[in-house]
């Protein structure tokens, strides 16, 4: 039960990230703030202190700000405008001041459409506080990215909670990365944001083999005030597995495992990765080749086996045009799946599996069933990862893509032929065709008569078209809703695969659990089925009172009843009910009650 | 570390072999039947892990036989791992020969197959035999039926596997036991109870209100959640208020003395679900699901003192709710006097006037992390009166099963509107009307989003979409930031007169453009349509 704790924050600790407590005012720090320009605009901006040139991620933004000013096209904006304001807050550009920089833009503005530089100074912006999705939309990519339509739906499937710990393999640009620390967050290990439980601290570890991108995420990380919450390790995951280097002492020492609960892998060939995710250090062994389920022999033609066996794990060659995994640790990495492809291959090969290092734990929580996704573009990537899952004893594999639109929502106001466009409606249109004819007829006329007599006689059809065209034109609010769909989609990211692996359940912790259950309960393997329930393709319980409908009244009266002779039972114990009762009193309330309950069950073990 | 087992009195969901879910709450010591694939006793279940499948054993004797990961792949697969590995290829192509003209290739096909019901040799009253005395959990009927099947050497591979698969899930005496979490009850409600219940709301909609929404652990949400209490348990899973040992059994519900109290324990300011509600009691019947009963809340549950719910006459005219009236003050003194039921009545009257008038102030007072709504009622309205309570920055997310309202919505922030409000001005008749949202410049960058998870069958040759899915609504999200506007409207307002003497319709590269935001197109009018056309004509 999460209890905030209200605990002082000590000096030493930094403030906690702002993805995760949005500060009251926009600080000077180093975490980013988003500058909302325009839809689809945003730009990530950190305000380092009152004189040092601002940080920014990416060459856009540090074109967009110098010397404590950020330029837009929007307006000018100094950064003292926008430090100690509540973030969200719209912030309008300062006077147009008469800088080198605003000179040339004005020159150049006059060039082109005149007046056009002077509305700069009344612009605006909007400073927002960092979220997981905004810094996507914002993020300098270094790679693909994994959108929020997945990013959710990958959390929300993998179970992530509070506490959880999340493996991400192919950290890339770190999109879901942030994602994904806020889905595990329940506070920091060193207590700095007063918040959290007792109990296990959410963590990601986030594994990325390209140098360079491991340098920009640990360094991005740090500056989002997420350390402690993410840890980055540099690493080829198909080669060298998940476990994590704990510095004991002085030199580097002991692999430790994440216990990780989660799973979530952006390779491109993400069946390389998972023997090194096994409950066993040695993967479990595949499948045997018949079925339980034998059909009385039939013709039909049989595959055959050495023809599979011969299909190599051409790991580089069937690599998608991604490129992450470069061509040595593919070579090494096609022992394990060797192994994997042929049955009988293991055994001479199993020497040789360094990965299958006894000694070495198992990278994921041994208690608890951990989930798993992998992220692949391609159908190929999908069958394969999942052929291999089976064998690796994952159940409930699932796969899915999710197709994702924003709808933009625009009023209908269609031109018409006083705009210059066509018709609305067909009234108007044959409005119009009536009106060329008499024209023409009008025209003829006109010529005809045009030398002998005054022009003005009749009236101009088109005089008297325009005036029955003029219609007023409706307010906005009375103009249609339409809508339609984003002007590009993204048709396919990629192929979900998802899938569980149960806890090991070995026959001790059968027999332990049997007796947990023989202490705990009445040990009752046989209750007679309550026949009044049978049939009614309804769950049945014996013994289960609630399952006897009971009105809401019926319920009332139960409690009142029940509140009276409590009170009796009370009585002069007012005294003691008002005034603030602690919670510790509760404590002791439900002591008691499970201390009774069980003295209960020993009485009844006793009388049997 | 924590540790995943099945607890007694907590929900599980059972699957069965035919994909249908039973929702089961695993009391100790009674039978679970599960109709016509027989029945277990709990106690085999308890403090056993999830995600194990189980064969339930044959009549005489009672309990449940653990199935290994490998044969349940095996049965999934019905006999396809060959192909499986081969990785490619549809396995009911064969390679006839060596010829390149062909391809090398021959389609096994249905051609020859007749269909002919009379190839099953077993009656039904055969079958129905078998099943009551059958044994190996099923297996044996299976094989029995697929004996007994004339016509079986005609099947192809594809066929004669589909067939193996179709006869497991009808016969097989098996069961997965998943735990119950807002994703497995999700999928259990749509398939099986009354999705309308739940506003239709699929795992990929929740998911993705989660993430819009920003809901993560030490955050304040309002909520407004008309889905019966999915919407506050998915925002309660991601704020990890469901993690609740289900210790107290049904029948040490005799906390009631211990109920009697809460009040008094100091309310979290953090990490907390607001709910507001229309009717007098809220309706969270779905948390049934994971151990928190709102009639009778247990005090130990994580929802007892960080979920508070509110109705909306309490959120919108306070002083009109009589609940919220201060009970008659009783001095010490009489109270030591007077009975001690009454004096118990009188402080429970106390203690629930403090509760709601506390809740519903710090409510007032907003300054919400988020505002999530999923909701019958008229969006526009509910925000109108919620905007407000967020702070700067919060995201504002929405769901309706309806579009309309959903896009509706999104117009009355687009930039069209906002440049009217802000003409028109502050107060004049927008204000007024109730059914308006109020102050559109409140709301950034507003946004629609539809979101559609589309599953796909992985089984070795066999991999395509499935074929059918669900339909109904098609509900979307809208997704907004609660925004403070600048002070000085009225020199927004200025430009926007600037720039309609200065350029021409269409030249929508403009301030006004990144402001409002909106689905704006270059065509936004400045100032009220009406005007203008008169000015052009």
């Amino acid at each position: 039960m999460p209890e905030p704790d209200m605990a002082p924050v000590s000096n030493a600790l930094p403030p906690p990230s702002a993805f995760l407590h949005t500060p009251e005012s926009i600080p000077h720090s180093s975490s980013p703030s988003i500058i909302h320009l325009k839809r689809d605009l945003l730009v990530p901006l950190s305000f380092q202190s009152n004189n040092a040139q601002p940080e920014t991620q990416d060459t856009r933004a540090a074109a967009y700000s110098s010397k404590g000013v950020l330029n837009t096209r929007f307006g000018d904006f100094p950064h003292s405008s926008i430090v100690g304001i509540p973030y969200g807050s719209q912030v309008l550009a300062a006077p147009l001041t008469n800088n080198d920089q605003n000179r040339k833009r004005k020159r150049r503005a006059d060039a082109s459409e005149g007046a056009a530089a002077e509305p700069i100074s009344t612009g605006f912006l909007h400073v927002l506080a960092p979220t997981a999705e905004l810094w996507t939309a914002s993020l300098p990519h270094r790679t693909q990215v994994v959108y929020m339509p997945d990013s959710s739906f990958i959390l929300h499937k993998l179970q992530v909670r509070p506490g959880s710990v999340l493996i991400e393999a192919g950290a890339g640009s770190g999109s879901f990365t942030h994602a994904g620390v806020r889905a595990v967050y329940n506070g920091y290990p060193d207590g700095r944001s007063g918040i959290g439980k007792e109990g296990r601290k959410g963590k990601v570890f986030s594994f990325e083999f390209h140098n360079e991108r491991v340098q920009k995420l640990t360094d991005e990380i740090e500056r989002h005030g997420l350390d402690g919450l993410v840890e980055i390790v540099h690493r080829d995951v198909c080669k060298d597995g998940f476990l994590v280097k704990n510095t004991v002492g002085e030199q580097e020492e002991e692999d430790i495992s994440p216990r990780a609960t989660a799973v979530f892998l952006d390779l491109p060939a993400p069946w390389l990765a998972l023997p090194h995710l096994t409950r066993r250090t040695r993967p479990t062994p595949s499948l045997p080749t018949s079925t339980g389920l034998t059909p009385s022999p039939s013709p039909g033609p049989t595959v055959s086996v050495e023809k599979i066996r011969e299909i190599p794990a051409t790991a580089t060659a069937t690599m998608p045009p991604r490129g992450l995994l470069n061509p040595t640790s593919a070579a090494s990495a096609q022992v394990p799946i060797k192994a994997e492809d042929g049955t009988t291959v293991r055994p001479d090969n199993a020497a040789s599996n360094e990965p299958y290092d006894t000694g070495k734990p198992s990278a994921l929580s041994p208690t608890e069933a951990v989930r798993i996704c992998t992220f692949s573009p391609c159908i190929e990537q999908v069958t394969r990862t999942v052929s291999v899952l089976r064998k690796l004893g994952w159940v409930d594999i699932e796969m899915v893509e999710v197709q994702h639109r924003r709808i933009e929502v625009r009023r209908l106001n269609p031109k018409g032929y006083e705009d210059g466009a066509g018709p609305r409606t067909v009234a108007e249109a044959v409005q119009r065709l009536k009106w060329v004819g008499e024209y023409r007829e009008h025209k003829r006329e006109r010529d005809s008569a045009d030398s002998t007599t005054n022009t003005a006689v009749k009236q101009s059809p088109t005089e008297a078209w325009k005036s029955q065209n003029n219609r007023e034109r409706k307010s906005a609010k009375d103009s249609k809703i339409v809508t339609r769909i984003e002007p590009e989609i993204k048709s396919h990211t990629s192929y979900l695969v998802f899938a569980v692996l149960p806890r090991e359940w070995t026959a001790e912790d059968e027999a332990a659990a049997q007796a947990l259950v023989e202490q705990t309960t009445k040990s009752v393997v046989n209750a007679p089925i309550d026949g009044n329930l049978k049939g009614n393709g309804k769950l049945k319980w014996k013994g289960e009172k609630e399952e006897k409908p009971r009105s809401k009244r019926q319920i009332k009266r139960a409690e009142r009843e029940k509140r009276k002779a409590e009170e009796k039972g009370l009585k002069g114990d007012g005294a003691m009910e008002d005034g603030g009762a602690p919670l510790a009193n509760e404590d002791d309330e439900e002591g008691k009650d499970i201390l009774g309950v069980e003295g209960g069950i020993n009485e009844m073990e006793v009388s049997e | 570390m924590p540790e995943e087992r099945i607890l007694p009195y907590t929900y599980l969901l059972l699957r069965l072999p035919s994909g249908a879910p039973r929702v089961v709450r695993l009391i100790p010591d009674v039978t679970i039947s599960l109709g016509k694939f027989g029945s277990f006793p709990s106690n085999a279940l308890l403090y056993r892990p999830y995600n194990l499948t189980f064969d339930i054993l044959d009549p005489p004797a009672a309990g449940l036989r653990l199935v290994s990961a490998e044969e349940v792949t095996r049965d999934i697969l019905g006999g396809g791992e060959d192909a499986e590995a081969e990785g490619t290829g549809h396995y009911d192509l064969e390679i006839a020969g060596d010829s390149e003209e062909d391809g090398g290739e021959v389609m096994r096909t249905n051609k020859e197959t007749i269909d002919d019901p009379l190839s099953q040799k077993l009656s039904w009253v055969e079958i129905e035999q078998l099943k009551k005395q059958g044994t190996g959990s099923g297996r044996d009927l299976i094989q029995r039926l697929l004996d007994s099947h004339t016509a079986i050497h005609q099947k192809t591979p594809f066929a004669l596997q589909k067939y193996t698969l179709r006869k497991t899930k009808k016969f097989l005496r098996r069961f997965t036991a998943l735990p119950l979490t807002v994703a497995s009850l999700i999928t259990y409600l749509l398939d099986t109870k009354e999705p309308m219940k739940i506003l239709e709301m699929r795992n990929e909609t929740i998911a993705v209100m989660l993430s819009l929404g920003n809901v993560h652990y030490g955050g304040r949400y309002l909520v407004i959640d008309e889905s019966g209490g999915l919407l506050v348990s998915a925002i309660a899973e991601r704020l990890g208020l469901l993690e609740h040992m289900p210790t107290e059994s049904e029948e040490s519900r005799e906390e009631d003395a211990a109920r009697k109290r809460y009040p008094d324990t100091p309310l979290p300011t953090a990490n907390t679900i607001t709910l507001i509600h229309p009717n007098e009691q809220p309706n969270l019947s779905l948390l049934k699901y994971f151990s928190y009963d709102t009639n009778s809340p247990s005090a130990s549950h994580p929802l007892h003192t960080h979920l508070r719910t509110l109705n909306w006459l309490q959120l919108v005219d306070p002083n009109t709710d009589s609940s919220l009236e201060k009970p008659e003050e009783i001095s010490a003194e009489t109270l030591a006097t007077i009975k001690g039921g009454k004096r118990a009545a009188y402080w429970r009257k106390y203690r629930r006037w403090e509760k709601t008038s506390r809740i519903v102030a710090e409510a007032q007072k907003g300054g919400f992390d988020g505002l999530l709504i999923a909701a019958f009622m008229d969006l526009k309205g509910i925000l109108r009166h919620t905007i407000p309570l967020l702070k700067g920055s919060a995201q504002i997310v929405a769901y309706s099963q309806n579009r309309e309202s959903v896009i509706e919505l999104a117009d009355c922030y687009s930039a069209t509107r906002k440049a009217e409000w802000m003409n028109e001005g502050e107060g004049e008749g927008v204000m007024e009307d109730q059914d308006a949202v109020g102050d559109p410049t409140m709301v950034l960058a507003p946004t629609v989003h539809e979101t559609r998870v589309r599953k796909w069958q992985v089984l070795p040759g066999r991999t395509h979409p499935v074929m059918t899915a669900r339909g109904g609504a098609e509900g979307v999200i809208f997704a907004g930031t609660r925004v403070l506007p600048a002070e000085g409207k009225v020199e927004a307002r200025g430009r926007f007169r600037g720039q309609k003497k200065r350029k021409n319709y269409g030249d929508g590269d403009s301030d006004e453009e990144a402001g409002a935001g909106g689905g704006g197109r270059s065509g936004i009018m400045p100032t009220s349509p009406l005007k203008r056309v008169k000015a052009e004509i």
